[in-house]
């Protein structure tokens, strides 16, 4: 266990230094540069001090070498569209706020995903089963940014329980969370209910039936289990993608997030904005996917984690 | 006297797309106490169907008991509520199932599978229900079983998995234990070691057991009756001897030689030849008057009665109506025996 951790250890290291050079690589074949609005108002003296500063006037591979230097000092650099502040302070501001957003929508969706589907399954063909199913169904086909509006008409401003937008108490993160939880709650649901249908199926629930066991009880220790395991597969990139914060529905209900700043980040061509959150990202995936790896070993005896097949 | 088990006359049903498959046709039979009863078909014949009637586990819908009934130790089991259901399952009557490789849970330990009924229907508490599932372990004859308890399934080969479903389904002592194929997913020397388990098991504890199978070596090995089914009906029923020395049905005589055998000489096997019939619309008359080399007018009409003979052999054949030709005659009159 502990060699095939250290092993996934190294291969993150590796991952992510890939990814960092890819990003760094593509990043600069877009065309524009980041003071490209402000070239036509700025000496070209002032202009050539700020490129100096930020070293945009080396050669690339010299950049590239400065950014992997701050890199292992866990320095993501400073923005360049703003004098004050480091990227690693714009990710520290906005992760909480992005952060709470994501995981209460990754325990909404969880509960009512896994509580739907079991129902749809043990129902199949009947109403429940049809019911969910269409709100699945209507889950994913509306995009959130069509939802966030919808939530906040019915539950801000028809029937005012929740505050519109903004930023501030719990309150205001509930119509955020449940417009980021729907669609994965509706993609949950389908797993969910497709897995427990074939579980229902097997010998051992049958086994299990013939001892004596009533059905609620079979669903709970026989069935969910062995159900869940697609589930928690969807779970990893789930969480990667929800807890590090998503532009739509931050954008819309005003929320202090992550998610601005890496598509501000692109526009303006900000470099290390765009190269700090992808290194964000994909660390935050690259640990959720070993965090579920570990989870499919408790939930499933007969995965096994193994250095030689890591 | 009250027979343990009593069937009675079984019809199931089960809803398709295609339309209603009537599996089982009026299924009539009974075993006693510390007996096993071998039920005989091939694949389709209605023999599983048959079993989890008794267990009260058709899924429902798409199956349902149309009519008859089932009636064990004096009780209607087709008549009962599901929490009465749930209290005889398990404790009054077991179930051993074909696929020892699926028929245990994969996420959960051995142990607990055997303890879990102990808790529900024994109220043992949980360090009792699990010495008592250590103890069954040891019973049905698996090594090392303290630890063998704490594993999980896929660390059991498929004849130690087999015992542990033995467990399971004996952990509560129940007075019926039906087999459905216990041998038919394991090697041949393996089924012999499962085979003489179970009998241990039985002649220990008094145990009746309905013995569901295609294969009539573990028949002869195993069962003191027997009943042959074909179509979702018992064309012939009695004690083994009697069937393997006198069998009266055409179809267990198909049977037979389709079987290999160890003695005597080396016969080319001979199958049975078409296939059996559709069960949306079952023939009015005998279901194996298509295939049978005896097949005569009536048979395609009419339902033939279960005629008896010695010691509750029962066929129901029209060859053994009084005003049925010989057999001899057949045979002289061109056909193929």
């Amino acid at each position: 266990m502990a060699r095939y951790l250290f092993k996934r250890f190294l291969m993150m290291i590796l991952t992510l230094w890939i990814i960092v050079t890819l990003t760094f690589a593509v990043m600069h074949l877009i065309p524009g540069d980041p003071f490209a609005s402000e070239s036509d108002r700025l000496p070209p003296q002032v202009l050539a001090n700020l490129q100096a500063k930020y070293h945009l006037d080396q050669p690339l591979p010299v950049q590239y070498g400065i950014y992997l230097k701050n890199l292992l000092s866990f320095d993501l650099g400073p923005s360049l569209k703003s004098d004050t502040r480091s990227v690693n302070d714009m990710i520290g501001d906005g992760f909480s706020a992005s952060a709470t957003l994501g995981l209460q929508a990754i325990v909404i969706a969880l509960c009512f995903g896994i509580l739907f589907g079991i129902i749809a399954a043990l129902n199949r063909n009947k109403w429940p089963d049809y019911l969910f199913l269409g709100l699945a169904v209507v889950g994913i086909a509306i995009p959130s940014f069509l939802m966030a509006p919808l939530l906040i008409n019915f539950l801000a401003i028809k029937i005012p329980l929740f505050p519109v937008a903004t930023w501030g108490t719990w309150m205001h993160t509930v119509l955020p969370s449940l417009a980021l939880a729907f669609s994965p709650l509706a993609i949950i649901t389908r797993y969910m209910r497709s897995s427990m249908i074939e579980v229902m199926n097997q010998n051992y629930i049958r086994t299990a039936e013939a001892k004596g066991i009533p059905t609620a009880l079979v669903v709970i220790r026989h069935g969910i289990r062995n159900a869940i395991l697609p589930v928690v597969t969807f779970l990893g990139p789930l969480i990667a993608s929800l807890i590090t914060g998503t532009f739509v529905v931050e954008k819309i209900f005003a929320v202090p997030g992550i998610g601005k700043y890496f598509v501000d980040g692109i526009f303006n061509r900000d470099y290390p904005v765009i190269l700090g959150t992808t290194i964000f990202y994909s660390t935050i995936l690259i640990t959720t996917i070993l965090i579920i790896d570990i989870a499919y070993t408790l939930i499933d005896p007969r995965i096994k984690l193994s250095s030689r097949e890591g | 006297m009250e027979h343990l088990l009593q069937v009675e006359n079984l019809k199931v049903n089960f809803k398709t797309f295609g339309g209603e498959v009537k599996a089982v046709r009026g299924v009539t039979f009974h075993v006693d106490k510390g007996e096993t009863v071998a039920i005989v078909g091939e694949s389709g014949c209605g023999k599983s169907v048959t079993a989890q009637a008794i267990m009260g586990l058709i899924p429902s819908p798409p199956g349902r008991i149309v009519d008859g009934s089932i009636r064990f130790n004096g009780q209607e089991i087709t008549a009962m509520s599901k929490e009465e259901l749930h209290r005889i399952r398990g404790t009054q009557i077991g179930m051993v199932f074909q696929d020892p490789m699926t028929a245990l849970n994969p996420t959960m330990k051995v142990g607990s599978q055997i303890a879990e009924g102990l808790i529900r229907h024994r109220n043992l508490g949980k360090q009792e229900a699990k010495q008592k599932a250590v103890e069954m372990l040891k019973l049905v004859g698996i090594p090392d079983a303290a630890k063998r308890a704490e594993q999980y399934p896929h660390e059991f080969s498929g004849g130690m998995r087999q015992r542990v479903v033995i467990a399971i389904a004996l952990a509560c002592s129940p007075e019926l234990v039906i087999a459905d194929e216990p041998t038919t997913a394991l090697d041949v020397t393996v089924q012999a070691q499962i085979l003489d388990l179970m009998r241990d098991l039985q002649q220990q504890n008094n145990l009746a057991i309905v013995l569901i199978t295609h294969d009539l070596g573990v028949v002869a090995e195993a069962a003191q009756r027997a009943v042959v089914m074909y179509a979702g009906i018992v064309v012939e029923t009695g004690p083994v001897e009697e069937i393997f020395a006198r069998p009266k049905h055409p179809y267990t005589w198909g049977l037979m030689k389709s079987m290999p055998r160890i003695d005597g000489a080396k016969e080319r096997l001979v199958p049975i030849e078409g296939a059996p019939p559709d069960l949306f619309n079952p023939p009015h008359g005998c279901p194996f008057a298509a295939r049978c080399d005896y097949a005569m007018e009536i048979c395609q009409r009419q339902m033939p009665e279960a005629t008896d003979f010695a010691d509750g052999h029962k066929a129901a054949c029209w060859l053994h109506d009084e005003r049925a030709p010989k057999i001899d005659e057949l045979v002289a009159a061109g056909r193929q025996v």
